[in-house]
């Protein structure tokens, strides 16, 4: 039964993923990823090729953009609200990556580790024209906005996590892996609380 | 019927926005900061009164409450922003309205406008604009205190 269940929520998800994508406004898929390309071969410049500081860059932005995204999200995806962390991962990668980037992403996680998931992302838009030169390879993690977002978005629904790129196809890797590991459960602080 | 006061609160209690329509006493000691701290407080302390006197274990909401002269009509979003209307007891049930103006205004106007901070009041026009025209379509909304038949 609980096996029967678990596919009906699948099966849910993605019908509310693809419900969400097709409700949103789309933006020409070429001009989306090159001017992210353009903003990541800028960065590199601004920083003489430091990928470290890119990478926190991209991390930033894309926390920027996470916490104003998820209330686009909650207003627009139908998606009911997550009981758990766990929750949260098929929630992101079946409804919420479908709605602003087109894909979808497997959920990787372990009953041991109940404060841990990995988004397996297949497809990956972000990556269209890119190969990364020799000297980036291995240092730069080219997508690092999508941790920055997902960072962002969990942290605005009192979940407060790590994210970041483990695997990218653009340094070889057989996959794109983003692992989220929850750090704190947020609680909800009044300001008058203290006084 | 008539539609009284509109309040926006962030998740730390700041009141980011507020606008009045019927309303004809003026708030306590004409402050309204004042009324912003007691709202705020009294929003948060309803909640938790309403997670903890729950008959059921899911999580509950509070939807609204009414005194012998007004309703208080609230929506809050996962993210922490608390919508709350003032009415007359006449008003119907406005929390689907409160969600409109969440997901067709609030999200559109000011969470992505990029100049809108967080913790800082709405001072974006087209979105006091866009709420205005929305409360003065409802039903609920009268100009006159015969207003209607």
């Amino acid at each position: 039964l609980c096996f029967v269940m678990a596919t009906q929520v699948a099966t849910l998800q993605k019908k509310q993923g693809e419900r969400a994508f097709e409700r949103i406004e789309k933006i020409n898929a070429e001009l989306f990823t090159m001017t992210y390309g353009a903003t990541v071969t800028q960065f590199l410049r601004d920083n003489n090729d430091d990928c470290d500081a890119v990478n926190k860059l991209l991390d930033n932005m894309g926390y920027n953009i996470g916490i104003r995204l998820i209330d686009e999200f909650l207003a627009k995806s139908g998606a009911t609200p997550c009981r758990n962390f766990q929750d949260t991962a098929e929630v992101i990668a079946k409804v919420g990556l479908k709605m602003f980037l087109g894909v979808t992403a497997n959920v990787a996680s372990s009953i041991d580790e109940p404060n841990v998931y990995s988004l397996l992302i297949e497809e990956n838009p972000l990556n269209l024209f890119v190969e990364l030169p020799e000297e980036l390879r291995g240092k730069l993690w080219f997508s690092n906005v999508l941790a920055g977002v997902v960072r962002g978005a969990l942290e605005m629904v009192m979940y407060r996590v790590e994210s970041k790129f483990v695997k990218d196809v653009l340094r070889g890797d057989d996959v794109t892996e983003i692992r989220v590991t929850l750090q704190e459960l947020l609680r909800e602080k009044f300001e008058g609380d203290d006084e | 019927q008539m539609i009284f006061s509109f309040y926006i609160f962030n998740r730390t209690g700041l009141c980011i926005f507020y606008e009045q329509w019927n309303r004809r006493r003026s708030p306590q000691g004409g402050n309204l900061d004042q009324e912003f701290k007691l709202m705020a407080g009294l929003l948060y302390s309803l909640k938790q009164f309403v997670t903890t006197l729950s008959p059921k274990r899911e999580s509950d909401s509070l939807i609204c409450f009414k005194t012998s002269k007004f309703k208080l009509h609230y929506f809050e979003t996962q993210t922490g922003y608390r919508f709350a209307l003032t009415t007359d007891l006449a008003a119907p049930d406005l929390k689907e309205e409160l969600k409109q103006v969440y997901s067709a205004f609030f999200v559109d106007y000011v969470v992505k406008d990029p100049t809108y901070q967080q913790n800082q009041q709405i001072v974006n026009q087209a979105f006091r604009e866009n709420l205005d025209r929305y409360i003065r379509k409802l039903p609920a909304f009268a100009v006159t205190p015969t207003g209607g038949l």
